[in-house]
């Protein structure tokens, strides 16, 4: 018994020696070792803007703000699979209050027999060119007033599978079904939605580029409880031409995009709605971008006291950006709008500046 | 009956060059320089594309989706890595959808693990404070005739692995390849004999394997934080620096900002070498030996003009 004693100390040193080492490999093995190497692409933005409005006096419109932050983990899963996961921190329209939304949580899949990608999740539905953007993207510091009124928030839960068609210049095509609870649909119902996007591209010389692109989405209509309508057609079409200098590095560019969006008109609506924009940009120095863009949006059926009325809106906009470098940018723009019958114009001034941090994925073209 | 057999001789025929194209290894480069070296290690058993033509800086290619095209059939896809072509290969890789060549797969090759030295691999912390920086070392290294024949040797290694009955014609060619370098060597050496005496000032670290390789001395850099615009300060020390040195002189790539550099080397008084920046990028480099000796006649020849340039106040 004494020597069992004895040995206490010793027995207890080894266990506690014993214990340090198994700490210590489980410390390298889990959080400071290979499982760092796996860990995923972590990224934020941060958009931030100024703003003051010669007509409009609502806080939101007048103020220095936090307009947006974003974390985004990109990485692959097994061999099967790659998974993103945006979280976005919006400002709400009082100006003073955010909203959470987890903007995409996805898995992506590259590996589909034949060629064949699949995506299944919450993600940007592929509608048009800038209904898919995050807002550290967009060419000017708001989103266009036809994608503003006519196919805002396209984020849902669903399948989406796409493939590049066979022909002898870029095609891809992208057919998706979700949930049909994305914004511009919102039905309280157990209606599902589905669209689809053709995009075209082609080379016209070693610089330049021009696509063309057609996008269908069907689904729930908002508003049916006041129009009667079950469904919720809207189209889209878009064209975009891009040249950039291959001899100098960082050299002119050239980006210019239009889109046209007509969502199907309500049930016993007297109005053709749609909507088009129109945006140019030019890099004109190593760090400098000029843009120019309009819009407007014609017929857009509003309600008050199941009375329809139908509102149109005509925007111009002009910004001058500096981009120091890929992760920060400032931009001072002028917007002017006015309402369609000329009974309401704004003129607008802003600067907005943002940032990237960490491992942030590409954009695509 | 002679069109019965003209039809049937034909069909013999585009069943023959069909079939032969099918058994050429499909391969894509990211880079020129990595275009040519293939060539030379594939031969006739290979077909070579590459995704970033010689006169642009790969560092800014888009990433167009007709690029996504090529990489859509293809059996390899050799890249520089070091995270060079990160702002676009990724992007090409998802449109591609080509399971042959993701990352992984044997037809993956990132060529710089094929190097036994990598430049410029940053000590200590690194953050984008010093600018678009490459974590992982400095990513030119095809301008290093020696890094070449290492490059050639892995490719011929990757492409026996994918094409077996081949093989021993891509380590011939490699060979071939790996010989024509060193019966070269001594005529680079020597052209730049001159220009060892002088010392270099770089637009940008493109050219620290070349200036390495042939031992070059060089004393700084224009764009002092890589891939952000030189501010007139720092240019303004590196005239003042060129000026106290007795024999220097610029060199920068076709796709730097000339007009800053022409500056950096008039208000220096000395001679600037505009040198393709990789392969292709000027006529008559095309071929990676051509390319190789326009680098070194054009820093010889600035070498000698150096005394000649007056200075500009």
């Amino acid at each position: 018994m004494s020597n069992n004693y004895r040995r206490l100390p010793l027995v207890v040193m080894v266990a506690l020696v014993l214990f340090a080492v198994s700490a210590a490999a489980q410390t390298s093995s889990t959080s400071t070792g290979v499982s760092r190497l796996m860990n995923p692409s972590i990224s934020a933005n941060g958009l931030f803007l100024g703003q003051v409005s010669r007509d409009n006096q609502d806080p939101g419109a007048n103020g220095i703000f936090l307009q947006e932050a974003e974390i985004q983990l990109t990485s692959v899963v097994d061999p099967f699979w790659t998974a993103d996961l945006i979280v976005v921190w919006a400002q709400e329209e009082d100006g003073d209050t955010y909203d959470t939304l987890i903007e995409t949580a996805a898995l992506r899949s590259r590996s589909m027999p034949a060629g064949w990608g699949l995506t299944l999740g919450k993600f940007f539905l592929p509608f048009g060119k800038h209904a898919i953007l995050h807002p550290h993207q967009f060419a000017f510091i708001d989103a266009p007033l036809a994608i503003d009124e006519f196919v805002p928030g396209m984020i849902d839960v669903g399948v989406s599978v796409d493939t590049a068609l066979p022909l002898p210049w870029y095609s891809e095509l992208v057919v998706y079904g979700t949930d049909g609870q994305a914004s511009v649909f919102a039905a309280d119902d157990r209606d599902l939605a589905f669209g689809t996007r053709l995009t075209n591209m082609w080379d016209l010389s070693l610089d330049g580029t021009l696509e063309l692109g057609g996008s269908l989405v069907s689904g729930p209509d908002a508003d049916s409880h006041l129009t009667g309508n079950n469904k919720r057609n809207i189209f889209g079409a878009d064209i975009t031409y891009k040249w950039s200098s291959g001899s100098l590095s960082q050299g002119p560019a050239v980006t210019w995009s239009s889109e046209i969006v007509i969502p199907e008109p309500d049930c016993n609506a007297t109005g053709n709605p749609f909507g088009a924009y129109s945006h140019f940009q030019y890099r004109f120095g190593r760090t400098w971008w000029l843009g120019l863009g309009g819009g407007l949006t014609r017929d857009k059926s509003v309600y008050e006291n199941n009375l329809e009325t139908l509102q149109g809106w005509n925007e111009a906009k002009i910004n001058v950006a500096f981009v120091p470098s890929e992760f920060s940018a400032i931009r001072a723009e002028i917007t002017y709008q006015e309402s369609h019958d000329s009974s309401y114009d704004d003129l607008r001034f802003s600067l907005q500046w943002n940032f990237t941090i960490g491992s942030h994925p590409a954009h695509r073209y | 009956m002679n069109f019965t057999k003209t039809m049937i001789v034909a069909a013999v025929m585009v069943l023959a060059t069909a079939g032969q194209s099918l058994a050429e290894l499909k391969v894509v480069t990211t880079i020129s320089d990595l275009a040519r070296i293939a060539e030379a290690v594939g031969g006739e058993d290979v077909h070579v594309t590459a995704l970033c033509p010689g006169p642009r800086d790969p560092h800014f290619l888009p990433a167009k989706p007709s690029l996504a095209r090529k990489l859509a059939n293809a059996d390899l896809l050799c890249y520089n890595g070091l995270e060079l072509e990160i702002g676009w290969l990724p992007l090409l890789l998802d449109k591609a959808r080509n399971p042959r060549i993701k990352p992984g797969a044997p037809g993956d090759l990132d060529c710089s693990n094929s190097l036994e030295h990598i430049l410029d691999v940053p000590g200590g912390n690194v953050d984008r404070g010093m600018g678009d920086i490459h974590a992982l070392g400095n990513p030119h290294y095809t301008l290093d005739p020696g890094n070449a024949v290492l490059i050639a040797r892995g490719m011929a290694n990757r492409m026996g692995q994918l094409d077996s009955k081949n093989k021993a014609a891509y380590t011939a060619r490699a060979q071939a390849f790996a010989d024509a370098v060193s019966a070269k060597q001594p005529f680079w050496h020597d052209q730049l004999a001159e220009a060892r005496t002088k010392s270099i000032i770089l637009y940008h670290s493109h050219w620290n394997y070349f200036t390495h390789w042939q031992e070059l001395k060089v004393v700084g850099e224009i764009e002092n934080r890589p891939g952000i615009t030189p501010s007139p300060r720092h240019v303004q020390s590196i005239i003042d620096k060129g000026r106290d040195l007795e024999d220097v002189m610029i060199i920068a790539a076709q796709w730097d900002h000339q007009e800053v550099a022409e500056e950096v080397a008039e208000r220096i008084g000395t001679a600037l070498a505009v040198l393709p920046g990789y392969s292709g990028a000027q006529k008559g480099t095309e071929n990676y030996f051509d390319f190789i000796d326009r680098l070194c006649s054009r820093v010889a020849e600035a070498a000698a003009r150096i005394e000649t340039v007056p200075v500009k106040e």
